[in-house]
């Protein structure tokens, strides 16, 4: 096989930080290449400077055994490379074919001729056999064919080297699937596709070889069907790792909370939970799957305050919450880790010593008669900074200079010190590296065993397989799939999520 | 060496520093403006700090002016912390000024050990009150507070205007202004032979107050998160709405306290230009001060001591007050122009921890 692509000796620095460090990278023709690592290993530095957005200190680049440079991605297309981005580069109100032929229209004279851009995306997605209605706008599409959509534009530009970065993040399984086949059918007929991804899953379910990235450094590049996951992590994180998974055994004691025909509407004034009833049991993890707004986000603001109820009761310990606001639910047990970590869980700009008693500062010994308690408070911050690992270069710097995954730690040794009887988790290891996620997933399974009832929101299904107890499926704002078996049927959960009804609502044995 | 780089790092991106930095750069301009009239910045500096330091009379004078301005800085200061932005002020230390000439005008002769406390909080109640109006518009209408509380000024000083050409005005005088106030509530003189009054030691309580409020208080943990997250405020169980009234009350209260101590300690009465612009000078010296107490009571020396010395500026170098005012004008847009400038500082220092971390 002929290399597609070569990168020789690649260095990077960013001020004094080594980002990339004597790089080589080969892409075969025809080849799916994972490039595997964790955030800040260096995946999305090496590809922006494949794709022109970032000039190397040194090192090669050869396309098709000819050396070249690129200074702007126009260069890298012109070469034949494209990128589709983790967050869809798309125009919402522009329609399909709009947003295919953007910078490259088929023009005479001061004319665009629609009829035939549609003509020419229509042959490209003959001939690869993807699926598309031109006419239809973007916004109306769902983000698998929206995904698409950036896969026709690139080949549209007849590009022969994909560059994916982690395109598997926002998709659904039968997405995931759909998508696996597609870059199959590409590298069949000879084009070549670089998967940047830090799931070892899709490595070896997808990629011919892959090369991981650790700090700056390649580790090696291996044919994946010869290697295995446990390499692979090793190879990537630098240790073995161990995930505790649940044990699906259902200890679980009395119902914590009980939610009953919850409705809420979402930020623009639609209705975005319907009717919801969950049973929350001490000692127990329910996950919730579901593609990202599906009214996961909602379920969580309502049970901490944060969002008003339609209609519907909520009740913690047996107690009914009629209004419900977020001091009145922290002051009922109820903690939560949200999402958006940056613009809920803390204020960026103030210290450690201020955000870690947010939700306690108001009563003793944290505060008495109105008069914060400042040793106590620099006290229960340094315990949290030691007891939780949460690397900081003091607690009386910015939460800023933490790292996504210290912030996190941060955030959920602050919810948990409460010992909360509800604990609320919304993607609690999303964007964090390897290390990280292995803390925050044992943590949580030790706050079940400790006896909280824990809600686990996540995008990620793996994720939700492992650590629960029992797993729902919430699609537009609705719970359409419950599962209460020790083992859990990935198939119909992933029917579900896409919004395909299974014929059974598996009922909780008692 | 790495950590002698920090150390440097820290010191010039810590915010005295860039205030300094930001103060030195308007005198710089200053100068250069100066020059450029033909007359000797040195020289005019020199009689400037003479005007405003050189003698027990011009620190008297200073610290008179010293007294509205950091009355009203350290509340807009609060408001400010709170993300709250009071442009009114000017209207709520007339307000409070009209609640203490209320009290010296018709509670007859009252004793001093009541009448001045009763003046100062009526003055203080009178310019909450004020400001808690658009207080109240923002939270039920969503009505900007900026907008709002700047129209509000007009209303004010109309209402004064109406006050002392009216109802209020003395009948013996022929200008527009009312009777003296009583006796009872006039703040007494603390440098015999100035007219320094006492309204300077209300503005040192106050301020070493705020601090401690803001520093050691639940309520100052509640204001500060408001302003720097809102949305982390409201998550954390705080009742954002109420602290977004809370720092309106506070910064209009501490306008009308200023307005106040202006009638009990210096005019005797309620009068036309009574702030000559205090309330705004007051948002330049909240900023200069890091909308911190401490910070607000040496931004309010500065500002007034730059007043007070132009005079003698003009007197003896021929320079115009209004290079002054440019010096004032500048000074604001260093400090404004220098937040950014640390921002990017942080950003990139920032960068750099997080990945030494790593």
């Amino acid at each position: 096989m002929k290399d597609s692509l070569v990168l020789k000796n690649i260095t990077k620095r960013f001020a004094d930080v080594l980002a990339l460090e004597s790089v080589c990278f080969t892409l075969r023709r025809g080849e799916i290449h994972a490039l595997l690592g964790e955030n800040g290993a260096g995946k999305t530095t090496l590809m922006n400077i494949l794709y022109g957005l970032v000039r190397p200190d040194s090192g090669e680049i050869s396309v098709r055994g000819e050396n070249c440079w690129m200074h702007s991605p126009l260069d890298a297309l012109a070469q034949g490379i494209g990128m589709v981005h983790q967050h869809f580069m798309l125009v919402p109100t522009m329609t399909v074919a709009e947003n295919i032929i953007l910078g490259q229209e088929p023009t005479k004279g001061p004319y665009l001729l629609y009829n035939e851009a549609e003509r020419l995306i229509e042959q490209v997605s003959e001939e690869f056999g993807l699926e598309v209605q031109p006419n239809r706008q973007v916004w109306q599409l769902s983000v698998g064919e929206q995904q698409r959509i950036e896969i026709i534009k690139i080949l549209y530009r007849n590009a022969d080297i994909l560059i994916l970065d982690e395109p598997t993040a926002v998709l659904t399984p039968p997405e995931v699937i759909s998508l696996f086949k597609t870059l199959k059918s590409l590298t069949d007929i000879g084009k070549s596709v670089v998967f940047i991804t830090h799931k070892l899953s899709e490595v070896m379910a997808i990629s011919d070889r892959v090369t991981v990235l650790r700090k700056g450094r390649v580790q090696g590049t291996v044919i994946s069907c010869e290697s295995n996951e446990k390499e692979l992590a090793h190879l990537m994180v630098g240790r073995d790792v161990v995930f505790s998974t649940s044990s699906h055994e259902n200890m679980s004691g009395d119902i914590v909370a009980s939610i009953q025909q919850l409705s809420a509407n979402g930020d623009h004034g639609k209705l975005a939970l319907a009717d919801i009833d969950l049973d929350l049991r001490a000692g127990e993890i329910v996950g919730v799957a579901g593609v990202d707004g599906n009214g996961q986000g909602e379920l969580a603001q309502v049970l901490a305050g944060l969002r008003k109820k339609l209609s519907g009761n909520i009740y913690i310990k047996e107690q009914e919450i009629v209004d419900t606001n977020p001091a009145t639910q922290i002051s009922h047990g109820v903690a939560y880790v949200p999402s958006d970590r940056k613009a809920l869980g803390v204020a960026l700009d103030l210290s450690l010593l201020t955000n870690s008693v947010l939700k306690n500062h108001n009563i003793e010994p944290y505060s008495r008669r109105g008069i914060l308690q400042h040793s106590t408070i620099r006290k229960f911050t340094e315990g949290l900074v030691n007891d939780y690992d949460i690397r900081c270069p003091s607690v009386e710097g910015s939460v800023h200079t933490l790292s996504g995954g210290n912030l996190q730690k941060l955030i959920l040794a602050r919810e948990i010190s409460s010992a909360p009887s509800l604990l609320i988790v919304e993607q609690p290891t999303r964007g964090l590296d390897v290390g990280a996620t292995e803390t925050i997933r044992n943590l949580l399974l030790e706050q079940r065993d400790q006896g909280a009832a824990i809600l686990l929101i996540s995008t990620d299904l793996d994720e939700v397989l492992t650590l629960s107890n029992r797993v729902v499926v919430m699609y537009e704002g609705s719970i359409v799939y419950e599962s209460s078996s020790k083992v859990f049927n990935r198939d119909e959960i992933g029917l579900a999520m896409a919004g395909f009804k299974t014929t059974h609502k598996e009922q909780v044995v008692e | 060496m790495k950590i002698l780089m920090i150390t440097i790092r820290r010191i010039y991106t810590s915010p005295i520093t860039i205030q300094i930095g930001a103060v030195f750069l308007a005198f710089l301009g200053g100068a250069f403006l100066i020059a450029l009239s033909g007359a000797s910045p040195i020289d005019a500096y020199q009689t400037l700090v003479q005007g405003a330091f050189g003698s027990k009379n011009n620190i008297a004078e200073t610290l008179v002016k010293t007294t509205p301005l950091l009355l009203t800085g350290l509340g807009l200061a609060v408001a400010l912390r709170a993300r709250v932005f009071n442009i009114g002020a000017e209207g709520q230390i007339y307000m409070g000024a009209i609640g203490a000439a209320f009290v010296g005008l018709f509670l007859g002769d009252i004793p001093t050990f009541i009448g001045i406390p009763l003046a100062m909080l009526a003055g203080f109640i009178v310019g909450a009150l004020w400001a808690s109006i658009a207080g109240i518009l923002k939270l039920k209408l969503g009505a900007n507070e900026i907008i709002v509380t700047l129209m509000m000024n007009y209303i004010a000083i109309e209402i004064t205007h109406y006050l002392i050409s009216g109802p209020w005005k003395d009948p013996t005088a022929t200008e527009p202004f009312t009777a003296e106030v009583a006796k009872g509530i006039q703040l007494p003189i603390i440098i015999p032979g100035t007219r320094l009054h006492a309204g300077i030691i209300i503005a040192v309580i106050a301020t070493i107050l705020l601090w401690w409020v803001m520093r050691y208080t639940v309520l100052g943990y509640q204001l500060v998160l408001t302003g720097a997250n809102p949305n982390a405020a409201e998550y954390g169980g705080i009742n954002t709405g109420r602290m977004i009234l809370l720092a309106m009350l506070i910064s209009g209260g501490f306008a009308g306290l200023a307005g106040a101590s202006e009638i009990s300690g210096l005019h005797h009465r309620l009068l036309e230009g009574l702030s000559p612009g205090y309330g705004y000078t007051a948002i330049a010296i909240a900023l200069l001060g890091k909308e911190k107490p401490l910070g607000v009571l040496v931004a309010a020396l500065l500002f007034a001591g730059l007043v007070v010395g132009a005079d003698g500026m003009q007197r003896s170098t021929g320079v115009p007050i209004a290079v002054v005012l440019l010096i004032e004008g500048l000074v604001l847009l260093f400090v404004v122009g220098s937040d950014r400038l640390r921002l990017n500082w942080q950003t990139t220092s920032k960068d750099g921890e997080e990945n030494e971390l790593d």
